[in-house]
């Protein structure tokens, strides 16, 4: 079967009343809860990762990818309308959105990044369908050893993006690591750190420790904090329609948006966010009118929102072809596919080809629910987001209580949670990046495996993985970025003594 | 929070995940790192406390040397109090959840989080409590099938 063969099987596997109506709770829910300021995607999936246990393999997947995309949609309506960003990769759209908005344009801004994420969403889709399987085929010839120097490489950038402070990242990836290790060894079944608990014998579920470090977080910052009333500008359908000016300025920054997001997703760390910041400075410098940008031009608007659409597809490629996630959203959708028993990486075009099918499949229809749920609701999703936090986040907690002990009927997973809850407060407040954690505990028993597997190989030498030609491309990269990033710091701190 | 307290607060912090690290070391010597050549069960947790002792070392060197975090929250009067009082309603939800069942439990787990939120009067919190409770029992004990505690009173 060819690939259009494939994806028309995967569209005939998608059209099940179970698994429309799955793609289209996903797309709502995960709309409705972006759309909520301060949580993002990688919360928003954590929230629907235990309604998805009972649903199978397939159903489960659609949902999550509806979940995710809708959650990346919903985050640009606050920001747009109200000036503060659903979720990170939207802070950019608050610049020339929000001033749209107190010009009265708000509604054409936000139709217009509608219809721009559905064009990089598409776009992102056909990208993915073509360069997934042609990745993986790649990747069928990785040993231990080029997964081995992968990861390295893609942990070092990781840490390159880690903001302000690598070190709190590499923090955060030891921590991750260690965690990833209690339980039963991979390697000889010996249990780690057990501390003779049934619960840590079997490890630290992913689950609960994403629900406590993105929910439980969330509620306990947003419970904690004096609650500002929102002002919302109020959007009419009619509102909704741009222009013919800004339709026609809209177009080429929507396909600059996909082309330069997709590349972004490629890439480790938060590509969704970077993507966006690209893509607004790409717009401002070609632009005639750069000294016109934070006024309210609809290309700072729309750029930016297409290019975190299209960087989600793009980062699908590394985690399903090699199963590697370069983010936090990506490491949950891993967590996702492994508890449906899916393994994404090279086999997974082999032996699951109609897993994969379905899930573009799924990602097609979302994108299309998506526009036709954002256009017309968009003044719906705007209310949601004023609703009081006395209101929401008692709901919210039950979710995630009664979401994480559902997961295993395991009280013992609760208690994880509410922990990582609180440890999550103690992180956000010392600015320690969670990120780095969940992708190094997701992670942790891959690479555990491939470093042993590497070490045993090799006779306890890296040495003979330079005469491994893929795997000394990565290690060069590896040196020559943390190069970079030590001339980097080095030039930092000769800029802050001159000053 | 003042400056000194953030300092010093992010200093313990710090120092707590380096104790974090030390804890992982040991234990992973204890378990065997084995050689280079025939890594034991210990040699990757042991990497991983290394990293964290060395890299927790250098967080705690840039606290003292650089300034400290900046807070992003603004806490309400009495912040503390609820969230003393939300982690006692999470642990009360587990421990009374054998013997009070889904429904009960739930019901009063979120009437407790309604009003340490300050939803005012007690009509909206009780119609909350009870939307809540019911509609996740629906959701997930009818619907998606999962077994949830019926508690003594069955």
């Amino acid at each position: 079967m060819d690939a259009t063969d494939q994806l028309l099987q995967g569209f005939l596997n998608l059209l099940t009343v179970k698994n429309l109506l799955a793609c289209f709770i996903g797309s709502l829910v995960g709309t409705i809860v972006g759309v909520l300021p301060g949580v993002g995607p990688a919360a928003t999936m954590t929230f629907m990762l235990p309604f998805t246990v009972g649903m199978g393999p397939e159903t489960g997947l659609i949902m999550l990818t509806g979940v995710w995309f809708g959650s990346q949609y919903g985050g640009s309506t606050t920001s747009i309308l109200v000036n503060i960003p659903g979720e990170a990769a939207s802070v950019i759209s608050c610049i020339d959105g929000y001033q749209m908005t107190k010009k009265g344009r708000g509604g054409a801004a936000l139709a217009m990044a509608a219809i721009g994420s559905f064009v990089a969403g598409t776009i992102g889709i056909v990208g993915l369908q073509f360069c997934a399987p042609f990745l993986g085929a790649a990747a069928l010839s990785f040993g231990p050893a080029e997964y081995l120097t992968f990861m390295l490489l893609a942990f070092i950038l990781l840490l390159g993006m880690a903001g302000e402070s690598p070190v709190k990242g590499m923090v955060m990836f030891g921590l991750g690591f260690w965690i990833s290790a209690i339980g039963l060894s991979p390697m000889d079944g010996v249990a780690r750190f057990s501390l003779g608990s049934e619960g840590l014998i079997s490890g630290i579920e992913f689950v609960p420790l994403a629900v406590g470090l993105f929910g439980v977080t969330e509620i306990l910052v947003v419970s904690i904090q004096t609650y500002v009333p929102p002002i919302m500008a109020k959007v009419r359908l009619r509102d909704l329609y741009p222009n013919r000016d800004e339709a026609r300025r809209s177009v080429a920054p929507a396909l600059r948006g996909s082309v330069t997001g997709f590349f972004m997703g490629l890439l480790p760390g938060p590509c969704t966010i970077l993507s966006t910041f690209l893509s607004y400075s790409l717009e401002k410098k070609i632009s005639k009118t750069p000294e016109r940008f934070g006024t309210g031009m609809i290309e700072g608007v729309v750029g930016p929102e297409s290019a975190n659409n299209s960087a989600v597809m793009g980062s699908m490629i590394p985690l399903l072809a090699l199963g590697i996630p370069f983010a936090a959203p990506s490491a949950i959708m891993l967590a996702g596919l492994r508890m449906h028993n899916v393994l994404p990486g090279p086999l997974l075009f082999t032996d699951s080809p109609q897993v994969f099918w379905t899930f573009i499949a799924a990602m097609y229809l979302a994108n299309l629910i998506l526009l036709l749920l954002n256009l017309p609701f968009v003044g719906l999703f705007a209310r949601i987001a004023m609703t009081r936090p006395a209101v929401l986040m008692p709901f919210v907690s039950v979710v995630c209580l009664v979401g994480t002990y559902s997961m295993r009927n395991s009280f013992f997973d609760v208690w994880v949670m509410i922990v990582s809850g609180v440890v999550g407060l103690l992180f956000r407040r010392w600015e320690f990046p969670v990120a780095p954690l969940i992708i190094a505990v997701v992670l942790g028993p891959m690479l555990e495996v491939n470093l042993s597997k590497t070490l045993v190989m090799f006779d306890g030498s890296l040495l003979p993985v330079f005469g491994r030609p893929l795997a000394a491309v990565f290690l060069a990269a590896s040196v020559m970025v943390v190069g970079a990033m030590a001339w980097r710091a080095a030039r930092a701190r000769a800029k802050r003594r001159s000053a | 929070m003042n400056r000194k307290w953030a300092f010093a607060g992010e200093v313990l912090f710090s120092c707590l995940i380096l104790a974090c690290g030390i804890v992982a070391l040991t234990g992973s010597v204890q378990l065997g790192v084995g050689s280079l050549s025939q890594p034991g069960t210990g040699l990757f947790p042991f990497f991983a406390g290394l990293m964290i002792i060395i890299a927790a070392s250098m967080a705690i060197v840039n606290s003292i040397t650089g300034k400290a975090s900046e807070s992003e929250f603004i806490l309400k009067k009495n912040g503390f109090g609820t969230l003393a009082g939300i982690i006692v309603v999470f642990a009360g939800w587990i421990l009374a959840m054998p013997a009070l069942g889904y429904v009960v439990v739930t019901f009063t787990a979120v009437l407790a989080l309604a009003k340490l939120l300050s939803l005012e009067g007690w009509l909206k919190p009780l119609g909350l409590s009870a939307a809540t409770s019911l509609a996740t029992y629906i959701l997930f004990d009818r619907l998606l099938y999962l077994d949830l505690p019926r508690g003594l009173l069955g």
